[in-house]
């Protein structure tokens, strides 16, 4: 089976940017398609025969993804509109006081930053960065104390595609009392998440980014956390009853997912993780390591410097570059100019640590399942002409 | 520099095309805030430097390179191209409205706005024909071969 078949746009360009925005496959995008032109309906509340049917496969869904990550219900995922939105539900639902502690790594994604920098003023919490440089286990046992309440870290980094040894961080949070958070937007679409394995409290992911719609995203909480969790958005469909004066929650999910909700995305996104199991994360892993093998050779002889680890097998799809002396957006657009080689460039949303760093951004290619070595041919020819071109 | 000549460019081309207009819209932004001695940060003068050396360096990349490299000063030369086109075009228009030739008064020179001077026959009129072959067209003299008496005959002499 060629992977690359079921992606049209990846057979018109060499699209390595996954890590921003996946490419999506006919599948998904049919199933979409289905729901629009057969079954339009509202879920959960209308008791037609196309209400039903989206009752049935926005269950579909939850359950296909509830197995993708080992959880131990249906229930203990929560459909948000992205990675974002689900830490932000968090931050904004867990009862935090002054005073409080929470821990985030040097390397997180603004979403797992400013939620806490907004809580420090608001609320009055402490916000403690860890350093990912040296050791990072380390690093961390020496900020723990009786006081943290979080320990929320980005699981793979989209900055250079390193991985953090999620199962010791949450035995040591575990050991001093505090819950922990994976932000898995880039673990869970390339490597196998087993949340019950790792007993992480709670984990947020993005459909975008694992072949599924834009606008969905999940948050899965172990069930106590989710029940104990107050809503921090609420309206029709989180509640039971009300009165003038009252109401009467829904159970989870449901009293998080407030509004109506976007079920041509969760019902695409269901599709995406049936293929991503069709595929299996095996396969996935062996597509990115080749493709990332061969990049990471493709920059090194040209001469640039890899951000994060060499060894390419530490960095899942991504590699990270700067090339001296260079801006790193004209190497992203005469990429594109050249040979219609689509990376990012900039700080990709970690401005902090560019910042701390003196530097002013990388260019990222990333890669996932649809990628072949023809693409990572054409990246590598580009590239010397784009830096002979610059040089 | 290059947003300044953008914005022209694509101004005149945005009046014909929407695509334009919104690549004329984006350098704008860019000149605004360089008129206002603010950085350009909208990145369209990276796109556009990407752009001119990457179809350059397609055709010669001996030449994009040397384009990339100087590009400020590449900028500056086709800032200083576009206003003296800008001027020149300017006074042919003023010629044009004042003395309906762009040329200013008494002028015999082609004018690419009226058309005037191309057709005429240059080429019989240096000669001595003997007769005014000032109607006579272009077509008309390679028809004759430029020879005086079929001139006569065809366009005639006034």
């Amino acid at each position: 089976m060629h992977i690359k078949e079921d992606f049209p746009v990846a057979q018109k360009v060499v699209y390595l940017d996954s890590a921003c925005m996946s490419l999506k496959p006919l599948q998904v995008v049919n199933k979409i398609r289905e729901y629009y032109e057969e079954y339009t309906a509202c879920a959960g509340r209308s008791h037609h025969k196309l209400g039903e049917r989206v009752t049935r496969e926005v269950a579909n869904a939850r359950k296909s993804f509830q197995d993708l990550i080992s959880a131990r219900k249906p229930e203990e995922i929560v459909f948000t509109k992205n990675s974002t939105e689900s830490i932000n539900l968090v931050a904004n639902s867990l009862s935090l006081k002054q005073g409080d502690i929470i821990i985030t790594s040097d390397k997180e994604h603004n979403s797992n930053l400013l939620p806490w920098q907004f809580l420090s003023r608001k609320k009055g919490i402490k916000h403690i960065i860890v350093s990912t440089e040296g050791d990072f286990i380390a690093n961390l046992e020496e900020k723990m104390n009786e006081n943290v309440k979080l320990v929320s870290l980005a699981h793979t980094s989209n900055l250079d595609g390193t991985t953090i040894p999620a199962k010791e961080v949450i035995e040591i949070a575990h050991e001093h009392g505090a819950l922990v958070m994976l932000d898995a937007a880039q673990s869970v679409p390339h490597k196998e998440v087993n949340v019950r394995r790792l007993d992480v409290d709670f984990l947020a992911a993005s459909g975008h980014k694992m072949l599924g719609p834009t606008g969905t995203g999940v948050l899965y909480g172990k069930e106590e956390l989710l029940e104990q969790l107050e809503p921090f958005i609420v309206g029709g469909d989180t509640v039971k009853n009300t009165t003038y004066e009252s109401y009467e929650m829904m159970p989870i999910p449901e009293k998080f997912e407030a509004g109506l909700q976007n079920y041509a995305g969760i019902i695409g996104l269901g599709e995406a993780v049936k293929y991503l199991k069709k595929i299996g994360y095996k396969k996935i892993q062996a597509i990115e390591a080749k493709v990332n093998k061969g990049m990471t050779e493709a920059v090194i002889d040209l001469g640039g410097e890899i951000i994060g680890p060499v060894d390419y097998e530490k960095r899942s799809g991504i590699v990270s570059f700067i090339i001296k002396n260079t801006d790193v957006h004209q190497i992203a657009l005469l990429l594109n100019e050249l040979g219609r080689v689509m990376v990012r460039s900039g700080m990709h949303c970690v401005h902090s640590w560019f910042n701390a760093h003196g530097l002013r951004g990388s260019v990222r290619a990333s890669a996932y399942l649809y990628n072949d070595e023809e693409d990572v041919e054409k990246f590598a020819e580009t590239l010397e002409k784009v830096v002979k071109l610059v040089a | 520099m290059i947003c300044f000549v953008a914005l022209i460019v694509f101004g005149i081309m945005g009046v014909f095309s929407a695509y334009y207009r919104r690549l004329a819209k984006e350098a704008f932004e860019c000149v605004f805030r360089t008129v206002t001695l603010r950085p350009c940060d909208t990145g369209f003068d990276k796109k556009m430097k990407a752009k001119i050396t990457g179809k350059l360096s397609k055709k010669s990349p001996k030449l994009g390179r040397v384009v990339y490299k100087h590009f400020a000063v590449f900028s500056w030369i086709m800032v200083v191209i576009t206003l003296v086109s800008m001027v020149l075009s300017a006074q042919a228009v003023y010629n044009i409205i004042v003395y309906n030739n762009c040329n200013g008064p008494n002028s015999n020179e082609a004018c690419v706005i009226t058309g005037q001077g191309f057709n005429q026959v240059e080429e019989v009129k240096t000669c001595d024909c003997g007769f005014d072959t000032s109607n006579c067209t272009q077509e008309q003299a390679v028809e004759c071969n430029y020879d005086c008496n079929c001139l006569e005959e065809i366009c005639g002499a006034h």
